[in-house]
C-alpha cells in the first residue's frame, strides 16, 4: 500500500459535528441496489421452482416414503422460498457498495446517517418474518406430536452397539434385525437402548427419535410407499457407528402378515437379554453393511 | 543462562516430574489393581499425574513465586518488581515465560492458537481424505473417531479463545486507554493454564489404544462427550477431560480479567457508548465464558467420577452390557453440555460481530451505521444464547412439551443477529471503501455467515430439525457459522492489526491468494455438504452410502483446496512476521486509540492516559475528502 501513510485525526481532538447532510447523489444507488436484489430473487426462486420437483428423482432428497415426508419436504420448500430474498438483500447490497463506492472509482466519499426509520422498519420485517416462520412450524410441530391413531402397528425397537432390533408385540413379540412394515397402517415406535445413546433415523420417513438407555421415546409415521429404505443410527455410538443401519421394506398388508408369522417363534438374534461380543471385527461390520450397496440404491 | 530460571523450561521440567511422581505414587502408594466394582487406579494415576504435571508447570514458570511471597510477607511487589515480572528490558525471552505484559500474553496466545488451528486442520484433512470415497480407506473406525473427536474438541478451545486470548489481550487495553488488564498475573495465569491443557489434550491418542477394551482405545464420543458412552470409551477420555477442565479454568480466568478490565479500566472518557465495537464482542463473549464455561467443568467432572469411582451419573441400569451401576440418566448430559455448548458457539462468534463492524467501518472511513443498534443486536444474541440450548434435544426425547418454547427462542435470536447485519451494510452505504485484506475477509463475513444464519432458522424448526439433525446438515450449517463466520474474522482480525502487534505489514498479495482459494475452497466443500446432509447422511461416520459417494467426493477435493489455502495463509502469517515490510504506527488511517500509539507499543502503552472525546470512528466529510485529496492521483492507484 503506497497510500498507506494517511495521517488520521487523533481521536483526543473532537472531530467536528458528525458528517453534514449527503451531498445530492447523482445516481439513485438505493434503487439500482433494489432492482438488481429484485431480479436476482426472481431468478433464483424461477430456478428453485423448476428444480424443487425434480430433487428426489436427483438423489437430493431421499424418497418421500411416509406421510411426514411431504410434511416436512412443504416446510423445506417454504422456507427455502423465503432464505432466497433475505439472501440477496445481503449479498446484493452489500456486493453493490463494494463496488461502486470502491475508492479506486474515484468519489471523494459520501455519508448515509442513520435514519431512525430504517432501523425501524428493519426491526419490524425481521419479527414478521421471525413469527410467521415460527407460527406456521408451530402448526407442522402439532402434528409432529399428535399419536397415530386407527389401529396402530407397535414396532418395538432397542438400540445396541451395533446393530437394531425389532419386536412386534401385537404379533406374539415376532422378532427380526430388519424392519418390516405394512404400506398405509400408522406405525407407533417405542425406542429404547440397552447400552449407550442411539438415534433411530429413517430418512425417507422423515423421523428421527434417539434411543435413550433406560428411557423409552416414541416417535409415528405412517408408510405410504411400498419399497426399500433405510434404518441409520444418526448418534455417535463408539466403534461401528457407521455401520449400524438396517434395511426397511415397506410391504403390502397381506404380504406383511405373511412375514410377521413367519417370525414369531424368535430365531435368536442377539437382543437385550444376551450379551453380544462388542469386538466385531471390522470385516463382519463392513459385511453387515454390504447390502446398501445392492439394494438402497433408490433410497 | 540465569535468564532461563524461571522460564518454559524449567516448568517442562518440573511438569514433567510432577506427571511421575503423581501417577506413580497412586500406582505404588494407592493401587494399580483395577476390580470391576473397585476404583480405576490406572486412570485415578492418569489424573492425579495430570494434576502434578500442571502444579508442577506453574511451580517451574515461576507463577506461584508472586502469590506465595505475598503469602509468607504479605507484601506486594513495588512498580519495579511489577516491570521486571511484565517483561522489561527481557528481550525475547519474555515470551518463553511467566509475562504479566498483556502484549505479550496476546503474542503468546497468538501463536498457541495458530497451533492448536494447525493440530486441528491436520484433523480435517484426515478426515477429508477417510470420507473422500465410501468404504474404509485410511484408518480404522477406532482412529477414524478418535480424530474426530480431536478435531473438534480442539477446534472448539481454539475458536473460543482466538479473540479473546490474541484481541482481547493485545488489543481491547489500548482500545480503551488501559495500560494493562486490570489483573496483569492472573492474565499471564489464564495463558499459563492453557499450555499445560493442550498438552494433555494432544496426549489423548496414546491412551489405550490398542489395548480395546472392545468399546475401541482414543476417544470414541465427539467433542460432545455424552454419557454413558463417555464412561464406556478408552483411556483418552480422561485425558480429554482433564485438558478441558483445565483448559475452562484458564477461559473463565480469562473471561473475568477481560470483564473487569473492560468495567473498570477504561481511560477518562471513553464512555459505553464511545467503545469500538471489537470491545463490545468481547465483552459479550466474556460473559457467556464466565458464566457458561462451568457448567461443561462440572459434566466433565462427573464423567470423571463415573469412570473412575463408578459412580452413575449418566447410566440407567438396563442390564445386558449396559454402562455403570445404573440409577442415572443421559439426558442429564445433554443437558450439561449443551448449557454451557450453546452459548460457546455465540461466544466464538460475538467477538466476530464486533471486529467486522470496525473493520468495515475503518475501510469504508465511516463511522458505525446506527451503533446503538449494533451494541443491541451483540448484547441481545448474548442474553438469548442461554435460553436456547434445548434445541439440541429436540429428538432426543426429553421434555419435548417445551419444544415450542425453545423453537421460539432459537428462531428470536436470528432478530438480534439482523440487527448486525443492518449495521454493516449500512455502514458500508455510500462510504469511500478500499479493499485490503481485513476488508476482503469481513466481506466474506457477510456471504457466508447470512448462509449460516438461515441454514440455522431450517434447524430450529422442530419438523425440519428431527429429519436434519445429527446428520451432515448440521455438520455444513455450524462450519458456516464458525469457519465461514468466525474464522474468516479471525483472519482480517490478524491481517488488521498485524502491523501494531508485530510491527509488520501481512503480505497483500500472498493474502489475496488464500483468500481466494479459501473462499471458494470453504464454499463448494460445505454447499456439497449440505447436499449431503439432505440426501440423508449421518454426522461423524468413518463410512457411508455409495448413495453419498458425488457430494462427499466434492466436499473432499475442495476442502483440500481449503486446507491448503489456509495453510497458505499460515505461511504468510509466518514469513511477513520474519521478513515483512516495517509497517508505520497507524498504516490504515484508523481513528481507534491502539492505532494512536507508536509501534512496536511501549510497555505501559500510553505515556499519559488519553481522554477520549467522541465515539469511534467518527469519520467526517471534511477528513475523508482531505484524505482523498492528499492520495496520489486521486486514488487511481489505490488498492
Ligand atoms: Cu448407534
Amino acid at each position: 500500500m503506497d497510500d498507506a501513510s494517511v495521517s488520521p485525526p487523533t481521536p483526543p481532538t473532537p472531530p467536528g459535528p458528525p458528517a453534514r447532510a449527503a451531498t445530492p447523489a447523482s445516481t439513485n444507488h438505493i434503487a439500482r441496489a433494489a432492482i438488481i436484489w429484485a431480479v436476482c430473487t426472481a431468478i433464483a426462486i424461477v430456478v428453485f421452482l423448476l428444480v424443487a420437483p425434480h430433487v428426489v428423482e436427483w438423489g437430493i432428497l431421499p424418497a418421500a416414503a411416509s406421510n411426514r415426508s411431504d410434511e416436512i419436504n412443504t416446510v423445506m420448500w417454504i422456507f427455502t422460498l423465503l432464505s432466497i430474498p433475505v439472501f440477496f438483500m445481503v449479498v446484493v447490497f452489500g456486493g453493490y457498495a463494494a463496488f461502486a463506492f470502491n475508492r479506486r472509482r474515484g468519489r471523494a466519499g459520501g455519508t448515509f446517517l442513520p435514519s431512525r426509520r430504517l432501523p425501524v422498519v428493519w426491526i419490524i420485517i425481521s419479527f414478521v418474518l421471525v413469527t410467521f416462520l415460527y407460527v406456521y412450524g408451530l402448526s407442522f410441530l402439532n402434528q409432529v406430536n399428535a399419536q397415530e391413531g386407527n389401529n396402530p402397528l407397535v414396532v418395538n425397537v432397542t438400540g445396541e452397539q451395533w446393530l437394531w432390533n425389532f419386536s412386534y408385540p401385537q404379533y406374539g413379540n415376532a422378532q427380526s434385525t430388519a424392519l418390516e412394515l405394512p404400506v398405509n397402517r400408522p406405525v407407533i415406535f417405542h425406542i429404547q437402548s440397552v447400552d449407550v445413546q442411539h438415534s433411530f433415523w429413517i430418512p425417507a420417513f422423515g423421523i428421527k427419535q434417539d434411543a435413550v438407555p433406560g428411557e423409552t421415546t416414541t416417535i409415528s409415521a405412517t408408510p405410504e410407499t411400498i419399497g426399500t429404505y433405510v434404518v441409520r443410527c444418526a448418534e455417535l455410538c463408539g466403534l461401528y457407528h457407521a455401520y449400524m443401519e438396517t434395511p426397511v421394506y415397506v410391504v403390502s398388508a397381506g404380504d406383511f402378515d405373511t412375514w410377521v408369522h413367519a417370525q414369531v417363534t424368535p430365531v435368536p438374534t442377539s437382543s437385550s437379554s444376551s450379551f453380544i461380543q462388542p469386538n466385531v471385527l471390522p470385516a463382519e461390520a463392513a459385511n453387515r453393511a454390504s447390502w446398501r450397496t445392492s439394494s438402497v440404491a433408490e433410497g | 543462562m540465569r535468564k532461563l530460571f524461571p522460564s518454559y523450561l524449567t516448568g517442562a521440567i518440573l511438569a514433567i516430574i510432577g506427571y511421575i511422581a503423581g501417577s506413580q505414587f497412586v500406582y505404588h502408594r494407592i493401587g494399580s489393581d483395577n476390580q470391576p466394582a473397585g476404583p480405576n487406579f490406572t486412570e485415578q494415576g492418569m489424573v492425579v499425574g495430570f494434576a502434578l504435571f500442571f502444579i508442577g508447570w506453574l511451580i517451574g514458570i515461576g507463577a506461584l513465586k508472586y502469590p506465595f511471597t505475598w503469602l509468607l510477607a504479605l507484601k506486594d511487589p513495588d512498580h519495579e518488581e511489577e516491570m521486571r515480572l511484565a517483561g522489561k528490558d527481557a528481550g525475547i525471552i519474555r515470551y518463553f515465560k511467566f509475562t504479566t505484559d498483556h502484549k505479550v500474553v496476546g503474542i503468546q496466545y497468538l501463536v498457541l492458537v495458530l497451533i492448536m488451528l494447525g493440530f486441528g486442520g491436520l484433523g480435517a484433512l484426515l478426515i477429508r481424505s477417510e470420507l473422500m470415497r465410501p468404504g474404509a480407506l485410511l484408518f480404522p473406525t477406532e482412529t477414524y473417531n478418535t480424530i474426530v473427536t480431536m478435531h473438534g474438541m480442539l477446534m472448539i478451545l481454539a475458536t473460543i479463545t482466538f479473540f479473546i486470548g490474541p484481541f482481547g489481550n493485545f488489543i481491547v487495553p489500548i482500545m480503551i486507554g488501559a495500560r494493562d488488564m486490570a489483573f496483569p498475573r492472573l492474565n499471564a495465569l489464564s495463558f499459563a493454564i492453557l499450555v499445560p491443557a493442550i498438552v494433555i489434550f494432544l496426549s489423548i491418542p496414546f491412551w489405550g489404544y490398542g489395548q480395546a477394551n472392545g468399546y475401541g482405545g482414543g476417544v470414541q464420543t465427539g467433542w460432545t462427550v455424552y454419557g454413558p458412552i463417555a464412561t464406556q470409551t478408552g483411556m483418552g477420555m480422561t485425558a480429554l477431560a482433564t485438558a478441558v477442565i483445565l483448559a475452562g479454568f484458564s477461559s473463565i480466568l480469562g473471561a473475568v480479567n477481560v470483564i473487569t478490565t473492560i468495567i473498570t479500566m477504561r481511560a477518562p472518557g471513553m464512555r459505553w457508548t464511545r467503545m469500538p465495537m471489537t470491545v463490545w464482542g468481547i465483552f459479550g463473549a466474556a460473559l457467556l465464558a464466565a458464566l457458561g464455561t462451568s457448567s461443561f467443568a462440572v459434566d466433565l467432572l462427573l464423567i470423571l467420577l463415573d469412570r473412575i469411582y463408578k459412580t452413575s451419573f449418566f447410566a440407567a441400569s438396563t442390564g445386558g452390557n449396559a454402562v455403570g451401576a445404573g440409577g442415572g440418566n443421559a439426558w442429564l448430559s445433554q443437558n450439561l453440555f449443551w448449557f454451557f455448548g450453546h452459548p460457546e458457539v455465540y461466544l466464538i462468534v460475538l467477538p466476530a460481530f464486533g471486529i467486522v463492524c470496525d473493520v468495515v467501518a475503518v475501510f469504508s472511513r465511516k463511522p458505525i451505521f446506527s451503533y446503538k443498534m449494533g451494541v443491541l443486536g451483540i448484547m441481545g444474541v448474548c442474553v438469548v444464547s442461554f435460553l436456547v440450548w434445548q434445541h439440541h434435544e429436540f429428538v432426543s426425547g426429553w421434555a419435548p412439551e417445551l419444544r415450542f418454547w425453545y423453537m421460539a427462542t432459537t428462531e428470536l435470536i436470528s432478530v438480534p443477529t439482523g440487527f448486525v447485519f443492518l449495521v454493516l451494510l449500512g455502514t458500508l452505504w455510500r462510504g469511500r471503501i478500499w479493499m485490503t485484506l481485513p476488508m476482503m475477509f469481513a466481506l466474506s463475513f457477510l456471504w457466508n455467515f447470512v448462509i449460516g444464519g438461515l441454514s440455522g432458522v431450517f434447524l430450529s424448526d422442530v419438523p425440519l430439525d428431527v429429519q436434519l439433525h445429527g446428520g451432515m446438515f448440521v455438520t455444513a450449517h455450524f462450519h458456516y457459522t464458525i469457519v465461514g463466520g468466525a474464522l474468516m474474522c479471525f483472519f482480517a482480525a490478524v491481517a488488521y492489526w498485524f502491523p501494531k502487534m508485530t510491527g509488520r505489514m501481512l503480505d497483500e498479495k500472498l493474502g489475496w491468494i488464500a483468500f481466494w482459494g479459501i473462499q471458494i475452497g470453504f464454499n463448494v466443500a460445505f454447499l456439497s455438504m449440505f447436499i449431503a446432509g439432505l440426501q440423508g447422511m449421518p454426522r461423524r461416520v468413518a463410512d457411508y452410502d455409495p448413495a453419498f459417494a458425488t457430494a462427499n467426493f466434492i466436499t473432499s477435493i475442495f476442502a483440500f483446496l481449503l486446507i491448503a489455502s489456509v495453510a497458505l495463509y499460515f505461511y504468510n502469517i509466518v514469513i511477513s512476521w520474519v521478513a515483512g515490510k516495517k509497517a508505520v504506527a497507524n498504516p490504515w488511517g484508523a481513528l481507534s486509540l491502539e492505532w494512536q500509539t507508536p509501534t512496536p507499543v511501549p510497555l505501559e502503552n500510553f505515556e499519559e492516559i488519553p481522554v477520549v472525546t467522541s465515539a469511534p470512528f467518527q469519520y467526517t466529510q471534511e477528513t475523508v475528502e482531505a484524505e482523498a485529496a492528499a492520495e496520489p492521483a486521486a486514488g487511481q492507484a489505490a488498492g
